[in-house]
């Protein structure tokens, strides 16, 4: 079933490769380059899951993790990042992520991590 | 939370690069590359009934205890059988074609035993009739360099000198 | 702060380590096949790194790190490879138009990607978290490449203050897409490293500032010696000193054919040198050397021999004076080969007794680019740092 999905990443080329990569699988409903872009979108479109960029300038993934999570117990988070150090994943842990893709991704893992995120919320 | 990390995928625009104190083996139809030999050794093996080819560039003649292996022909022989076998070739199967060792330079160095290029043939045929392979073509000597292209498909290597251009072992 | 040979091993190591993760990610994004091919612990000057970028037009990302470690780390790319990854990225966005803008986010976001992977090693080495930034897309036009690393050197002497460099050299498989990733930690950060890495038989950092400066004036000397003997201006494009695995040092060369001599030195320390010219820069410098003779190759092969031979003596003469000690030249062999092939050998007879090895290489280059001359120098490194001690502030 098609999902709708947020893009948050301050790279334009990260984001088209989302776009081009979900395509036909899910719907992505809506693009953010920053934090605050993020919340304000949240609100806005009510996606079903957002991917989460971790470095991103004005705020950063994890903060706005943690405002989308008190805006919304119920939102599907999967950060998507560069950085796969063990003490940033605890920190995603404790913004109140529900997955942690490390980039380069493949395809059958981003969507794999959306299938499970949104089998864990029904 | 769930952690979704990517392996880095095989090889895909058919060229495989072997550094020195290094190996690879091929299944497919990639080209292996090395080059820069010097006094230091390609070994060539080639299962013709599976294509499944491997290439060494190996520095110096015999492993230490703890040494990095891939630098020493007996000890990067060695691996790189095991990695063909565990692909699927067989040893029985195996044929091996050599290149390298050459002696560019007369170093004060250089002890009785000969040079080290000579050391490096010598521990290369040796290591190879351990396992019962036969050497079936080698460029091996002289005082030149080489770079090496060996297609896993055929088993052809190809040989490039500064000199005398490419030939086909 | 003092350096020893154990924590500079530590270094490579992280280092090459964080660069196949690099390459690995390469390889997946873009479907480019990637290979480390040479990972250097480098001292130099500020202004060395940065006469390089300003020499080969490079174009560059920047992403700073800081937390458990400080300092910056680059991505810098040929015009040419920059172009040819962006197509492989995004196949038919052409680099240069006015959709430049998606062909900088690309750029920037496999920099942020390879970068990201590099670092996540040396924080799980020193058991601490370290941040990055948003990267920075500098291209040819800035005219300071370096202004966004502000990495403390080890004196305080504006552009000439020494700084570790972590070089590697990445290439694809069909050598049409080259880089190198460089990282320039803080003094402060290369401190913990060292601490988290073991101290025995430390050197202070100045004694490697003093060679490396020793180093400098060796080029310059050979130089001034060059033009002597030529006719024509010389400068030294570039001069360092770097910490290299052994197999890394003929890997460090292309196979392209080069011409020059090769000479063994033996005193304190002893070790191996090798003068090499591309084929046009050594038929350009036999030329000049020769007016009128271009027929007798014996005769051009023996010209190539003595400068050579010449370079070498400029070259080494400073040290052995620095070092208050006689260094002996052997008769130049002339050489015409692959040029990876040319130092295989040199390395692999120091291979017998070391796994690293300090190489040092220079660059003297003609301003109408006539002719090149690569210096590589292999000193035997246990003799070197016997040599380095004599340097030492202490001794």
């Amino acid at each position: 079933m098609a999902s709708k999905v947020l893009v948050v990443d301050d790279s334009a080329f990260m984001r088209n490769l989302l776009k081009q990569l979900l395509e036909g699988e899910h719907e992505v409903v809506g693009e953010a380059e920053n934090g605050v872009e993020a919340v304000e979108l949240y609100r806005e479109l009510e996606p079903d899951v957002v991917t989460m960029d971790v470095v991103m300038p004005i705020r950063n993934g994890i903060e706005a993790t943690s405002e989308i999570k008190s805006l919304d117990a119920g939102a599907s988070v999967i950060m998507c990042t560069s950085v796969g150090q063990e003490e940033k994943m605890r920190e995603a842990v404790e913004a109140g992520a529900d997955g942690y893709i490390t980039k380069p991704f493949q395809k059958p893992n981003v969507l794999q991590a959306i299938a499970d995120v949104i089998q864990a919320e029904a | 939370m769930q952690v979704y990390t990517t392996d880095t995928p095989a090889a895909r625009s058919g060229r495989i690069k072997v550094g020195i104190a290094d190996f690879a083996v091929s299944s497919d139809e990639s080209t292996l590359t090395t080059s820069g030999l010097g006094s230091c050794i390609g070994v060539a093996l080639y299962d013709p009934e599976t294509g499944i080819s491997g290439l060494a560039h190996a520095m110096l003649p015999n492993a230490d205890d703890d040494s990095e292996p891939a630098k020493f022909v007996d000890t990067s022989v060695e691996l790189l059988l095991e990695e063909m076998r565990a692909v699927g070739a067989d040893t029985d199967r195996i044929v091996a074609k050599i290149a390298g060792g050459s002696t560019m330079f007369d170093f004060t160095s250089a002890d009785g035993d000969g040079s080290i290029g000579d050391r490096n043939v010598a521990a290369t045929r040796t290591a190879l009739a351990g396992f019962g392979i036969d050497v079936v073509a080698e460029d091996v000597g002289g005082s030149h360099g080489r770079s090496l292209e060996l297609e896993s498909e055929t088993g052809d290597l190809r040989v490039r000198s500064a000199k005398s251009g490419t030939h086909v072992l | 702060m003092n350096l020893d040979v154990r924590s500079l091993r530590t270094f490579s190591r992280l280092a090459h380590s964080g660069a196949e993760k690099a390459a690995g990610s390469l390889t997946t994004l873009a479907g480019i096949d990637t290979y480390v091919n040479v990972t250097k612990v480098e001292l130099g000057t500020k202004s060395d790194v940065e006469s390089e970028f300003a020499e080969r037009d490079l174009v560059s990302v920047h992403i700073g790190f800081s937390g458990g470690l400080d300092g910056h780390t680059v991505l810098a790319f040929s015009p040419e490879s920059a172009e040819r990854l962006v197509d492989a990225l995004m196949p038919g966005i052409d680099a240069t138009d006015a959709e430049g803008e998606l062909a900088e986010s690309s750029l920037k976001e496999v920099a942020n990607i390879m970068l990201g992977g590099f670092i996540d090693g040396w924080a799980d080495y020193l058991d601490t978290t370290v941040d990055i930034t948003t990267p920075t897309y500098v291209d040819d036009e800035n005219d300071g490449p370096l202004d966004h690393i502000e990495a403390e050197g080890f004196e305080n002497g504006g552009d000439d203050e020494h700084v570790l460099v972590f070089r590697n050299q990445l290439e694809a498989a069909d050598n049409a897409i080259e880089f190198d990733l460089y990282m320039v930690p803080t003094a402060s950060s290369i401190g913990t490293i060292v601490e988290a890495s073991g101290d025995d038989g430390a050197l202070p950092v100045e004694s490697f500032a003093a060679f490396s400066e020793m180093i400098n004036d060796g080029a310059n000397q050979a130089s001034e010696d060059i033009t002597a003997m030529t006719g024509i201006d010389t400068t030294v494009e570039v001069s360092r000193l770097s910490f290299v695995p052994i197999e890394g040092v003929p890997m460090s060369l292309t196979d392209a054919v080069r011409r020059g001599v090769v000479l063994e030195f033996s005193g304190t320390p002893s070790g191996y040198i090798a003068i090499l010219f591309d084929e046009p820069s050594a038929e350009n410098i036999a030329s000049s050397l020769l007016p009128g003779m271009e027929g007798d190759e014996a005769m051009r092969q023996s010209a190539i021999q003595e400068i050579g031979n010449i370079t070498t003596s400029g070259f080494l003469d400073g040290w052995a004076n620095a070092l208050e000690t006689t260094i002996d030249i052997s008769p130049p062999k002339h050489v015409h080969d692959i040029g990876s092939a040319i130092i295989d050998p040199l390395a692999t007879d120091l291979a017998q007794s070391q796994e690293y090895a300090f190489l040092i290489d220079s660059t003297i280059r003609t301003d109408d680019d006539e002719f090149t001359c690569d210096i590589y120098a292999l000193p035997d490194e246990t003799e070197l740092r016997k040599a380095l001690k004599q340097l030492s502030p202490a001794a």
